[in-house]
């Protein structure tokens, strides 16, 4: 009896341990994402998120939730301490830098080993862009993230009209040419037109921003060479100038409209046969479905990596994350797993989004009323599929991610790179300096006034109001950054 | 007296009517004068509500004009067509929501008002220097946003609710001052004390004898919290989360769409199949009108609070 007992105890010892060990199937961890929006939340992102998290608790044991928010709402949730585990940060939402000093995001670098897909999916001189003092507290997302400057030029007038070849690289001063024909023809019409904003990214490629409002930075050409870290206003910069006195010509050629420098808004549809944009090899399908018209790119200045045009986008972590490697896995998934990034993306298939034969994917009427989701937010777009091109004529380039990731192995990267100037001490300065631009800018970036009489006047100006201090003050802190 | 008591209205008559009443020619020039004072207020309206009704296309050929070169609905039908998960349009469901916060909001901040400029006005009431103190100081300083934004969801929770968009409006300092000064010189003693000697509770004397001789100033404040509630957008983007489509108010939803069409206008990337033909700039005009017109239709109805209010007499001889 006393052996029946004994053996029975032990037998209830053993099942008890193991039904503690089955219960030990954990529960998926639940994350907030905090993701960007222009207005709302897409109308059925609710759908589309129980679908997203199925699957994520499936593959790596995790749920989230995504919080869509507008600028306002993001700065309230940061500083009043609202809890999250993900957030989309850029220069100008839920700003980097500020939060990387503030220390709200995760230093990353020792985890990322945790992650080999994520870390193997981000271009290595990316990092470079999203380290502040050394450490990379961000992922950045493989989008266009070097300025390449692009003429958009209409393939029915150019190329089967004036019979022109197709040339991928047209120089700045290429195009006129482009512009001779067509003035020929239409003598009373104007080839080029802007608005009071001038060429559109004309100058990103010349001079190495460290801060556009003021136009102060580094100079592109002198990079490699034992100037580039001089930090110039862009007035005093060869190239900017040049490239200003080309377009004082072809305004007074005829080719720019004369009224540019009041004329507030040219929407890209009404822009004429050659317009500028920054972009990438496979834009034209974006700009083909604004211009509503055939058109082809042929690239002018580029590629150029610097610190502002990496951190357009990029995915953080918080350093008051209960979990920070789910986290991490999370974003890896969403960065390296096709079906979840186009579902991120586009929605459900075949409710939102039916799939085309070369792989790219068109949006339905659905899809686009209630899916406008900001997609380079959320990730990378090297992974998943592409959206077809609406306009036949200009198809989506499937590969064309592939060819602008190796495109930028040749790419020109910033001598500043990761540095952001502190400008609070001189800002009555730099104050002066841009109503000095505001005045100019108009006439002068149109090409209506004469650059050589105008920048000599503002420069004389600009050093009254204080530029040499502006540039000691940066080029102190930038040697300052670089000796670490 | 009583011969010149009638109308002074009329110009012809005699004695003291000639002597108060201006003359024929006067009359014209101010009638000129108020006639094309009116009409610069009400033509920009008018005008706002023919651009809102013409086609896109339109606004491209001629710019806006009185008589533009095509008439459509487009910008309305935009707005119309945006749905919520259910299916029912998005500003009928926003405009429901905005009716119920004002009408709410507004009885609720009239109540509050009115009894404590009520409370302030009664010279034994023992706290009234306290009080006074108490409701002056947030008209001067204002805690701001931050501390107010913490207050309001973490220590009373109204984070995507409708308490969120009704309470922060529904009673301000200003008000309160107003109506204690309305009741001040306005209700005379002699009313409050014939309650008295009756035996009429305080709240009985407040709601029977008081408030009904008090509409002038009950309307003003009424019309006050009613535009307050109407217009605003900003307690929603700062409380509801940009996922409870349901609890938008109609301004929230027309900023919303106002965002979205600068958005995709000033971002060539934001490519989606929504960029063919947005009726952006008639559409602006559209949202200023559904925004409007409702406001503008109640107004009159408050406007006879106010006449009613002055001419009723309170104490007799």
């Amino acid at each position: 009896m006393k052996k029946f007992l004994s053996l029975f105890l032990a037998l209830l010892m053993v099942l008890s341990v193991c039904s503690f060990a089955t219960a030990e199937s954990k529960e998926p961890v639940h994350l907030v994402w905090f993701m960007y929006t222009a207005s709302e939340t897409p109308i059925d992102w609710p759908e589309v998120e129980a679908l997203l998290n199925e699957y994520s608790a499936e593959k790596i044991g995790v749920t989230c939730e995504y919080k869509y928010m507008d600028e306002t709402q993001i700065a309230l949730a940061t500083q009043t301490g609202e809890y999250f585990d993900i957030a989309f940060t850029c220069d100008w939402w839920n700003d980097y830098a500020t939060n990387v000093a503030a220390g709200m995001f995760l230093q990353l670098d020792d985890q990322l080993d945790k992650v080999p897909a994520l870390k193997d999916s981000v271009l290595p001189l990316a990092w470079e862009g999203a380290k502040v003092n050394g450490g990379i507290y961000a992922i950045p997302h493989m989008k266009d993230i070097g300025y390449e400057v692009f003429w958009i030029l209409n393939t029915d007038y150019f190329l089967n009209q004036k019979g022109f070849e197709k040339d991928q690289y047209i120089s700045f001063e290429g195009i006129e040419p482009y512009f001779e024909a067509y003035k020929k023809d239409n003598p009373d019409d104007y080839p080029f037109k802007m608005s009071w904003g001038g060429i559109t990214s004309w100058q990103n490629c010349l001079v190495d921003w460290l801060n556009m409002d003021y136009l102060v930075g580094l100079e592109w050409e002198a990079q490699g060479t034992e100037n580039e870290h001089v930090v110039k206003s862009a007035l005093e910069i060869d190239a900017w100038k040049n490239r200003l006195r080309k377009i004082h010509e072809w305004y007074q050629k005829g080719y720019i409209n004369p009224d540019a420098a009041v004329t507030e808004s040219m929407p890209r549809a009404q822009a004429g046969v050659v317009q500028s944009g920054q972009g990438w090899f496979g834009a034209e399908t974006v700009w083909a479905n604004v211009i509503k018209q055939p058109i082809y790119i042929s690239r002018y200045d580029g590629a150029y990596l610097s610190t502002s045009s990496i951190r357009g986008s990029m995915t953080a972590i918080s350093s008051f994350s209960k979990y920070p490697e789910e986290a991490l896995k999370l974003v890896e998934l969403m960065n390296t797993d096709p079906w979840y990034r186009e579902t991120a993306r586009y929605g459900i298939e075949g409710k939102h989004y039916t799939r085309n034969d070369d792989g790219t994917v068109t949006r339905t009427e659905l899809g686009s009323s209630n899916m406008g989701v900001q997609a380079y937010a959320q990730g990378h777009y090297t992974v998943g599929a592409l959206e077809a091109s609406p306009f036949p004529e200009v198809p989506t380039d499937i590969h064309q991610w592939e060819k602008t990731m190796a495109g930028y192995a040749d790419a020109t990267l910033s001598a500043a790179m990761g540095f952001t100037p502190d400008l609070a001490p001189v800002e009555t300065e730099c104050l002066a300096i841009k109503s000095i631009i505001e005045e100019y800018r108009r006439e002068l970036y149109t090409g209506t006034s004469d650059p050589d009489v105008v920048i000599p006047e503002m420069l004389a100006r600009m050093n009254e109001a204080g530029l040499e201090k502006v540039k000691a003050e940066i080029q102190a802190q930038l040697d300052a950054f670089l000796a670490k | 007296m009583s011969q010149q008591s009638d109308s002074t209205l009329t110009v012809s008559g005699s004695g003291m009517k000639r002597f108060n009443s201006i003359r024929q020619s006067t009359n014209i020039v101010y009638s000129i004068l108020f006639i094309l004072l009116a009409f610069l207020c009400v033509v920009p309206v008018v005008f706002v509500i023919i651009i809102s009704f013409s086609s896109e296309a339109s606004i491209g050929k001629v710019g806006y004009s009185f008589i533009p070169a095509e008439w459509s609905t487009d910008a309305y039908q935009y707005v119309w067509h945006l749905r919520n998960t259910h299916g029912i349009p998005t500003v009928v469901m926003a405009f429901l929501t905005s009716i119920g916060i004002t009408v709410v909001g507004t009885l609720l901040g009239l109540t509050l008002i009115s009894t404590m400029g009520y409370v302030l006005s009664r010279p034994n009431f023992k706290l009234k220097k306290f009080y006074t103190f108490l409701i002056f100081i947030p008209m001067i300083f204002h805690g701001g946003l931050l501390s107010t934004y913490v207050v309001n969801t973490q220590l009373l929770n109204l984070k995507n609710t409708y308490w969120a968009l009704i309470l922060p409006l529904c009673c301000s300092s200003f008000y309160v001052i107003i109506m204690r000064t309305f009741f001040q010189t306005t209700v005379p003693d002699e009313i409050i004390e014939s309650g008295k000697i009756d035996g009429a509770s305080q709240l009985r004397i407040f709601v029977q004898l008081v408030l009904p001789i008090s509409l002038p100033a009950l309307a003003t404040i009424a019309l006050f919290l009613t535009f307050a509630y109407w217009n605003d957008w900003y307690q929603a983007s700062l409380y509801i989360e940009s996922n409870q489509h349901d609890l938008f108010p109609l301004q929230y939803v027309l900023v919303n769409i106002e965002k979205n069409i600068q958005y995709l206008a000033n971002n060539d990337m934001a490519m989606s199949a929504n960029n063919n033909a947005l009726p952006s700039e008639t559409m602006r005009m559209a949202i200023v009108v559904i925004s409007v017109v409702p406001i503008m239709f109640s107004y009159p109805f408050f406007q006879k609070y106010f006449i009613s209010g002055l001419t009723i007499g309170a104490v007799k001889g």
